[in-house]
Parts: structure tokens; sequence; C-alpha cells
């Protein structure tokens, strides 16, 4: 059974290798510790090749496409700030972070002084941050997606946002990302580290824009969130990238005593997007909220494989993902519980539902359960269907033709799962770009 | 202004109705009775416009338009309006959402001037009150785990925001306790005038003693097999329908 491509980082520019290969023999005194993570991921990436669909993870949206072209690195791009506040999110009062190309960007982001929340570059790190990274990452690093192997080894840096212990952040904090236009394919790489310190609160948008151009470009990401005993974060992930553009990338939450997570995805518009959602649950009575709502139409794919691993007990999950496919879209739902031995009295249930609106549309979903624990409530379901047909008549009869009758009842899919953003400017932006990305359907 | 001639309508190859004919003038209330099969509801839904149903013969109009070949929301913008027995459910969409996108588009149509929401939202208020429904029954999704009774009051207090020419209530009776049948009974009682034409659908006597009709026909086998006035409802209740079917 043939299970990899005999590439393995053929895809990559030589500047790029290059690069990398320097990178792993360079031993630069005072950012050891980052190249010395860098080398140990591209050393791990090297000794794997690109996986076909016969491995389970990749099965519904191979890297085929990696063989066929070069993807040298994104330069640095400026945009004024004008360019970036035409594609921000209207968040009143928000705490910006911009990232272009993957790349931390000052000059574009919030002046942090007084307001409990700090942003340091990896590279600018003090010993007991560079503690809190290191230890954080370790735990980022059993990832079974090569792709972020290989963005941890293309981060020349990351940037870590400490939410002060016992601080209850009123305002969001903003991470806008800018993916840049170019000429020819593109790869950047970005690693963001969130620290919520012990008993504090925060809301944390992730925003991902890019430019639309005639290449591809080619997102890498991983975001890590650690969420300190007693702790509460209100996270959203929006993906809003253009058609050309591809990201592979993770959230990974980590998850201590008593903290809470509320964790919000949305997503449409790109060629490509894998995310690989991680919740470990590491400490007792932490709870976990998913939601999620994919949109692909046209020919693009979304992937969302979560895996929440109740490592210990007495911890409460809830999932729930719907998604409505249009045209010859496709997307994929892997939803895993993972019960630990000793995590008696889990707490977990997952729920996956999906609208597909014509007959070429895919969908291909898979909730598991893995439990080694017996004292344990467990509860998963998936279901496919089209708009129902008896709703639309029903709603003709009343004067709603079948076209708007369509649009109403598949924002009615979705409308529950919209009602839980709790952030209202934000909240109004997703009804109206939900009503924009439906406004197609025929 | 309805002008039912001849009527026939085949589903799945099968033929349901097999020339029927109905004449009824505005103001006028007819009550069609009668056993199960016979064709009641494929009516309501032929007339409707759901897909399925395949007029084989005969024609259809309202005010002289022919319904056979208007889409189904046509049909309601053009003032006809089918009380479902079976409301559908639609979960996700409020009755608030629904009910201002059916108000909007059949006003739009008639030429009716556009109501605000606050115009909308105090009419809506007076509608549910008039059927006794919680006026809160606006933020839950259309029928979403609605009882029988408040389904059918639903449906009822649609008809009245809606102002169709002709309604047809297909056994809107059924499942209904004697409380709500009454409220059924005086909503449809209070939508009644000249201009406004209604085609009861039903299999029992009782709904009539609410809603007195002008004609009671008798459908069998997808024929109308007998006319005559509101004392025939009464006559079949105590005979049954298989005296005029035998006869």
């Amino acid at each position: 059974m043939k299970t990899s491509f005999q590439v393995d980082n053929q895809f990559l520019s030589a500047a790029l290798k290059n690069e990398l290969a320097q990178n792993a023999e360079s031993q630069t005194p005072e950012n050891n510790w980052l190249t010395k993570i860098r080398s140990y991921s591209y050393a791990d990436f090297l000794k794997q090749n690109l996986p076909t669909r016969k491995v389970e993870h990749w099965k519904y949206n191979e890297l085929f496409f990696l063989t066929q072209a070069e993807f040298s690195s994104s330069p640095l791009a400026s945009r004024t700030q004008s360019e970036i506040s035409d594609l921000t999110l209207a968040l009143k009062n928000a705490f910006t972070v911009v990232f272009i190309n993957g790349q931390y960007s000052p000059q574009h982001s919030s002046d942090l002084i007084d307001s409990h929340v700090s942003a340091t570059p990896f590279s600018q790190a003090n010993t007991k941050q560079i503690e809190l990274i290191t230890s954080s990452l370790s735990s980022a690093q059993q990832s079974t997606n090569l792709l972020i192997q290989l963005n941890t080894s293309l981060s020349q840096d990351g940037l870590l946002i400490e939410v002060e212990s016992n601080k209850k952040i009123g305002k969001p904090i903003y991470l806008f990302h800018l993916n840049t236009s170019a000429d020819e394919n593109q790869i950047c790489a970005n690693q963001t580290l969130v620290s919520c310190g012990t008993g504090s609160e925060c809301q944390l948008i992730e925003h991902f824009v890019s430019e639309k151009c005639e290449a591809t470009q080619l997102a890498l990401q991983q975001s890590v969130v650690h969420l300190q005993e007693n702790s509460q974060c209100n996270h959203y992930r929006l993906n809003l990238e253009a058609s050309t553009s591809m990201q592979v990338s993770r959230a990974l939450f980590l998850l201590e005593k008593d903290s809470s997570l509320n964790s919000f995805y949305y997503s449409e518009g790109s060629q490509l997007n894998k995310t690989d959602i991680d919740i470990h649950h590491r400490g007792k009575n932490s709870e976990s909220n998913l939601t999620g709502i994919y949109l692909p139409s046209e020919t693009q794919c979304i992937d969302y494989h979560t895996n929440i691993e109740h490592q210990i007990a007495n911890c409460t999950s809830r999932e729930v993902f719907r998604g409505i496919i249009a045209d010859s879209a496709k997307a994929t739902f892997n939803g895993k519980i993972h019960i630990f031995k000793d995590a008696q009295k889990s707490d977990a249930q997952l729920s996956n539902k999906n609208l597909l609106l014509t007959n070429q549309a895919e969908i291909n979903t898979k909730p598991e359960l893995e439990i080694y624990a017996d004292d344990v409530v467990c509860a998963h379901g998936a279901t496919v269907a089209k708009i129902d047909d008896k709703a639309i008549y029903y709603m003709q009869t009343r004067g709603i033709n079948e076209t708007r009758a369509k649009k109403i009842l598949s924002i009615g899919f979705i409308n529950e799962l919209l009602d839980k953003v709790e952030n209202e400017a934000l909240s109004h932006y997703l009804k109206d770009q939900v009503q924009i990305c439906l406004s197609d359907i025929k | 202004m309805l002008k039912i001639k001849n009527l026939q309508v085949k589903v799945e190859d099968k033929t349901i109705l097999k020339g029927l004919s109905l004449d009824i003038k505005p103001g006028e209330v007819h009550a069609i009775m009668g056993p199960n099969g016979s064709g009641k509801s494929t009516l309501g839904y032929v007339l409707s416009g759901r897909e399925g149903y395949e007029v084989s013969g005969g024609s259809a109009t309202l005010n002289g338009d022919n319904l056979l070949e208007l889409d189904a929301d046509e049909r309601a913008k053009k003032g006809l309006f089918l009380a479902f027995q079976y409301p559908v459910e639609i979960p996700g969409v409020s009755n608030m959402e629904f009910l201002k996108a059916s108000v909007d588009t059949v006003r739009d149509y008639q030429g009716k001037e556009a109501l605000s929401t606050v115009d909308f939202m105090k009419l809506a208020r007076e509608k549910c009150k008039a059927v006794n429904l919680d006026p809160n029954f606006l933020k839950r999704g259309v029928n979403e785990g609605f009882s029988g009774g408040e389904k059918k009051r639903s449906e009822i207090m649609q008809m009245m925001l809606l102002e169709p020419s002709l309604c047809i209530l297909d056994e809107t009776d059924s499942g209904l306790d004697i409380d709500a049948l009454q409220v059924v009974a005086d909503g449809v009682n209070a939508c009644r005038d000249e201009n406004r034409a209604f085609i009861i659908v039903t299999h029992y006597q009782r709904l009539l003693d609410y809603i007195v009709p002008d004609k009671v026909h008798v459908l069998s086998d997808g024929k109308i097999i007998k006319s005559g006035g509101k004392e025939l409802a009464l006559e079949l209740e105590e005979k049954g329908y298989s005296w005029i079917e035998k006869a």
C-alpha cells in the first residue's frame, strides 16, 4: 500500500531548503532554544514523506498538489494602516495584533501599555517566558500533521501573548492575519502562543484573510492557547481567505484545573482550509465548548479534524459543528473524543450536522469515541441531509418563492449556532457574512 | 371566484381526483366532507401547487387566473391560502422572521404598503391574541415543538395576517379539543366577509356547528357525488357516507 509520495521537501524552493538547512547547523547563543526547536522539527519533517489518501488523516484532502508546485518563502510585505483597516473587523475597542504573511507587525498593532496584556516575540523572551514557551510548545510537537511540523521549522519567530493573572480583560484581543498577493506560489508560517494567566478572563479573536492573486498562497499556522488554572477564554477563529489561499493549521488548547473555554469556528472562501483542533483537558473540572460553522462553495474544501482529550477526571466537553455545502464543494469533519483511562466522570457530547445543497456537494463526516474509562457519559452523532422539500412547499404556500425559502432554511440551519457568538459586533458581522455567503443559493 | 371544472389528478400514476367540479362565489363557505382516501387533502394540495400532483385533465381558475400553471408561491400571492392538516416544523427559523417574509412578499405583490417592523410586530401580536397564542410564540421556531392545537391556531393566525381571498382549511379540526375548536372557528368567522371564500375540508359535522357553511359537498372516490345545504352535514353525521355511495 502506497502511503506516501516520494517527494519529501521537493515542493520547497531551493532558497527555502537552504535556509532550513543552515538553521539546523547554526547555533546562535541568544536564540539557541528557538533554533533547536526549529531544527528538531525540520528533522522530524524530513523523516516523513507526504501522505497519500491511504493515510486516514489525509483521506479526503491529500497533499498531491504539493508535488505539482514549488513554494518559496513569502516576502516581507508592508501595507499602509488604511489598507489594513479596510480589512479588519469593526470591533469597538479591541487590542489589535497584526500579522502580515505570518510575521508580527508591531507598527500596525495596538499599544498594550497598562492593558494587562503583553505581546512578546519569542526571540525577545526572558528566561521565565522561554520556560513557558518551551513547555507549551513541547505539547504542540506531538502533531500527526507533518505540515504543522514544517510550520515550526519555518517560523523564524513566534509571538507570545500573555494575559495577566486575575485580570478580566474587557476588550477583545484581536489577532488579524493577512496574506498578501504574490506572483508566484508562496508559503508562510506563523506560530502564536497565548497564555491566559491564573484566574484571568479574556476574549480572543483570530481572523484570517488574504488578497486574491494568480498564484497559490499556502499558509501554515499554529495557535496554542494555554488556559491556566481557573481562567476563562472566549475564542473565535474566522477563516475568510480568498479562493487562491490554502491554509493548513492547528489550534491547540491546554486546559488546566477549573479553566473554561468557549471556542467558535467559521470558515468559507479559501481553496483549502484544513484545521486541526486539539483540546487537552489536563486539569480537573475544566470545561470546553466548541461551535463551528463551515460554508464551502464552488470547488472549495474545508476540513476540520477535532480531537478532544479528556486526560483527567471530571471534565466536560461540548462540540457542535454544522456545515452547508454548495456547488461541487467538499467538507470533511472528523470529531474524536478520547477519554483516558483515569478520566472517570467525563461528560462529552459531540454533534455534527450537514446540509448538502446540490448532488455534487460532498461531506465526509466521522464522529469517533475512544473511551478507556468506565464511568463516563459520552454521546456523539452526525447527520447529512438535503433541504426539506416539505418545508420549501410550506413556505411557498405562504408566498415565499423557492430560492428565498432555501436561503431562509439554510440560514435557519445555522442560526442557533450564530446565536452563541457573544461579542455583539462580531455577531452582526457574521450574520451579514452568512447572508452574503448564501446569497447565491438557487 | 374559484371555478374548478372536471379536474383530474394523478399521484405516482394513481388517479386520485376523477373529474371534480366546483364553483365558489365570493363570501361563500363550502364544506367538503368524505370518507378517508376520497381525495379531500389532494384537492387542497393540487390547488395550492404541491409538487408530485400531476393534473391530467380539467381546469381550475381563481378570479380568472389559471391556478394550475402558477408556482405555489404565486398562487399564495394571488390570494390562495391553505391551512395545513399537518403544518411543517422549521427549526431555526423564527415565526417572526417567517411571518414577516411572508407578509412582506404578499403585500408587495398585491401593491399594498410595506409594514414597518414596529407595525408588523403590533399586528402580529394582535393576531396572536385573537387565536389565544402567547406573543412569545413569535420568537419560537416555526411550528417547532408546538402542540397540535398550537399548530392549528398558528395556521389560522397566518391566514388572518395574509388576508387571502380564498382559504382552504384542510381538516383544521382534527386533533383539536372543544376549546381550541371554538378558538379556531371564531378566528375563521372573524375573517368571513362578502369578498372572502372558504373551503372547509372535514371528516366531522362538529366543526360545521361553529362555522356554518353555505354548501356541503360529499367527495367520494375523486368526485363530488352529492351537494346540498348545511343540513346535509347533519344527515351524513347520522347515516354515515355509505348511504350516498350506495345510492
